[in-house]
C-alpha cells in the first residue's frame, strides 16, 4: 500500500473519527514499529511499553500531522523522540563510535555473492538470521537505527535524516558504518563458527 | 533511454564512495541516473562488486526475524483510539446543540411577540373607554333629542291651554 494512502487513512481517522481507517494503520505498523523499538531498546517489556506509548502519542498528537508529509516518517519521528526521551531518562545516550574502517575479511556476505544458490535463498537459513540479528544488535544505537529504518522498514535516507534531525551526510555516513560493521561482525562470527567446527 | 557518454560523467570517473553508492540506493530502479551510475560502476574495478555487497547488507535487513508484540497492546490502543474519537464527536456535538437552540424563537421574535402582546393589551384596555365615549355621545344625543321633543310637546300643551282658556 502506498504511504500516501496511509496518510489519507490517518486523516480520515483524525478528521472523521473513522476507526476502521485507524485499525488498518495499526495492523500495518504495529509489528514493524515494535521491532524497531525492540531493536533500539533491546528489552521486550520496555519495547512493549514504548509501543503503547508511541501509539497513544500518535493519537494525541494527531493534529500535528501535516497532510503533505509521509505518515511513516511522522510516526517514526514520534517513536524516535520517545526512545531518545527514554535514553535521557535512563541516562543512556545513543552511542556513536567513530572507529576507523574495519578491516575487510571474507565474510558470509562475500560468500553469498559467489556462484551457487542466490544470496536471498542462503539468507533464509535460520542460523544466518540469528547471526545477522545478533550483529545488528551489536551496532551502536544511532547507527543501528539508521540501518533498521532503511533496511527493515524501507525508509529513504532523506526521511531518516528528518527523523533523526541530522544532516543527510551524517545519515549516509552512519549507514556506511553500519554496512562496514555488519560485514565485519558477520566475518568474525563466520570465522569463530569455522574455528569451532 | 537517454545514453549519456562516459566522458560527460567526470564525477564518476573515479571509484565512487560508499555514501555515493548509498545515495543511489534510494533512487528508483527505473531512474536514469541510477542506471548511468551502475553502468559506470561496471567499468570501474570492483565497482559492481561493492554495489552488490552494499545491496546484500541492506536487503539482509528485510529478512530479519520479526517479533510479535503482545496482542493486548493492540486492544488497548484501539480503545484509546475509540475514546479519542468519542471525545472528538462530543466536541463536534456542541455546535449541533447550538443549532437546536437556534430552532427556538430568537430574541428578535421574542421582542416582536412582547410588543404585539403589549399593544394588544393596550388596545383592549383603551377600547372600552373609547366605546364608552361614543356611547355617552350617543346617549347625550338621545337625551337632547328627547329634551327637544319634550320641549316641543310642552310648547304644544301650553298653546292648547291658551286656546282653551282664552
Amino acid at each position: 500500500m502506498e504511504n500516501q494512502e496511509h496518510g489519507s487513512l490517518f486523516i480520515q481517522y483524525r478528521d472523521h473519527g473513522d476507526l476502521s481507517a485507524f485499525q488498518i494503520l495499526l495492523d500495518y505498523y504495529n509489528k514493524p514499529l515494535f521491532n524497531y523499538l525492540l531493536r533500539l531498546l533491546r528489552r521486550t517489556e520496555e519495547a512493549e511499553d514504548a509501543l503503547q506509548e508511541v501509539w497513544l502519542k500518535v493519537i494525541r498528537q494527531a493534529h500535528t500531522y501535516n497532510d503533505q508529509g509521509r505518515f511513516t516518517s511522522w510516526m517514526y519521528r514520534i517513536a524516535h523522540n520517545h526512545c531518545m526521551d527514554l535514553f535521557r531518562r535512563n541516562h543512556r545516550m545513543p552511542v556513536e563510535e567513530e572507529n576507523g574502517e574495519p578491516e575487510r575479511a571474507d565474510s558470509i556476505l562475500d560468500r553469498l555473492e559467489s556462484d551457487g544458490p542466490s544470496p536471498r535463498d542462503l539468507l533464509m537459513e535460520q542460523e544466518t538470521f540469528d547471526m545477522l540479528e545478533a550483529a545488528v544488535g551489536q551496532l551502536p544505537e544511532a547507527i543501528r537505527e539508521v540501518y533498521i529504518l532503511r533496511a527493515v522498514h524501507d525508509v529513504p535516507f532523506k526521511e531518516i535524516a528528518e527523523i533523526q534531525n541530522a544532516p543527510l551526510g551524517t545519515v549516509l555516513s552512519r549507514m556506511h558504518q553500519a554496512v562496514q560493521r555488519l560485514r565485519h561482525i558477520l566475518a568474525d562470527e563466520d570465522a569463530s563458527s569455522a574455528g569451532s567446527a | 533511454m537517454k545514453i549519456r557518454p562516459l566522458f560527460q560523467m567526470s564525477e564518476f570517473n573515479r571509484e565512487p564512495s560508499d555514501e555515493e553508492m548509498l545515495r543511489f540506493l534510494d533512487e528508483p530502479e527505473t531512474s536514469e541516473d541510477r542506471r548511468a551510475f551502475l553502468n559506470q560502476c561496471v567499468l570501474l574495478e570492483g565497482g559492481l562488486e561493492r554495489w552488490n555487497e552494499l545491496q546484500q547488507v541492506v536487503r539482509a535487513g528485510k529478512d530479519l526475524t520479526r517479533f510479535e508484540p503482545s496482542p493486548e497492546i493492540r486492544v488497548r490502543v484501539m480503545e484509546a483510539a475509540f475514546a479519542s474519537t468519542r471525545k472528538h464527536h462530543t466536541r463536534r456535538a456542541e455546535p449541533v446543540r447550538r443549532t437546536s437552540f437556534r430552532q427556538l424563537p430568537g430574541w428578535r421574535l421574542a421582542w416582536a411577540a412582547l410588543f404585539l402582546a403589549l399593544s394588544w393589551s393596550g388596545y383592549l384596555h383603551f377600547q372600552p373607554q373609547q366605546s364608552s365615549l361614543i356611547y355617552s355621545e350617543e346617549f347625550n344625543y338621545e337625551l337632547l333629542t328627547l329634551q327637544e321633543d319634550l320641549d316641543a310637546l310642552q310648547a304644544v300643551i301650553a298653546l292648547d291651554n291658551d286656546y282653551y282658556s282664552g
